[in-house]
């Protein structure tokens, strides 16, 4: 998934307004950052030979969420439980349709995932669509709870859908 | 993975957080 990992972090954001959108955003990304450094490392690579259980799978998941999420401790504990649960969301987003099913650790026998890549590009388009509205009706509540301006509600939403509409470019 | 398409790949991700923060942060809650 791409465009729904923002709307996680915004998600997020909407419910505990004191964390920082950046450190929302960057924690749901977390686990891309990571794995971006080790494929140009050479230790994780696609899609010849599929390897991503350092930056992905789920323990390797809750290490980063909480070794991000503990640099905020002293903004208090709301923070640090948002920032943690931004970069978990990361897993739990791609775990339906990720390209291979994830890894339970490094190096794993065992990998989970609901294989929802396999429907094909077009309806795998569609069903992130669909979760990243979800994801966005939760940040419209939330920010109108928080007596966001509606302009910048709007202008979050359709930051939202052009990141997603990102992906009909052929890079 | 190409240099070209890490780097790529990359801004996708990072350009876009100032702006969220920007239309988000600058909000004072009431």
């Amino acid at each position: 998934m791409f465009a729904p990992h923002f709307g996680a972090g915004m998600a997020i954001k909407s419910r505990v307004w004191a964390a920082p959108t950046w450190a929302l955003l960057v924690g749901a990304f977390i686990p891309d950052f990571i794995w971006i450094v080790m494929a140009r490392l050479g230790i994780e690579s696609r899609p010849q030979a599929w390897h991503d259980d350092w930056s992905h799978s789920l323990l390797m998941v809750i290490v980063w969420a909480t070794l991000f999420a503990l640099l905020f401790k002293r903004r208090g504990r709301a923070v640090v439980i948002a920032i943690w649960l931004a970069v978990f969301s990361h897993f739990l987003l791609d775990l339906p349709i990720h390209p291979r099913d994830l890894a339970l650790y490094p190096h794993s026998s065992i990998h989970i995932g609901w294989g929802l890549w396999r429907i094909g590009p077009v309806r795998y388009w569609y069903v992130q669509l669909y979760v990243l509205l979800a994801l966005m009706v939760v940040y419209v509540i939330g920010a109108r709870k928080n007596r966001v301006p509606v302009l910048k509600i709007a202008g979050t939403c359709l930051l939202l859908l052009a990141l997603h509409a990102r992906n009909l470019l052929p890079f | 993975m190409s240099t070209l398409a890490a780097i790529v790949e990359f801004l996708f991700i990072v350009v876009p957080i100032p702006l969220f923060a920007w239309l988000n942060d600058t909000t004072a809650r009431k």
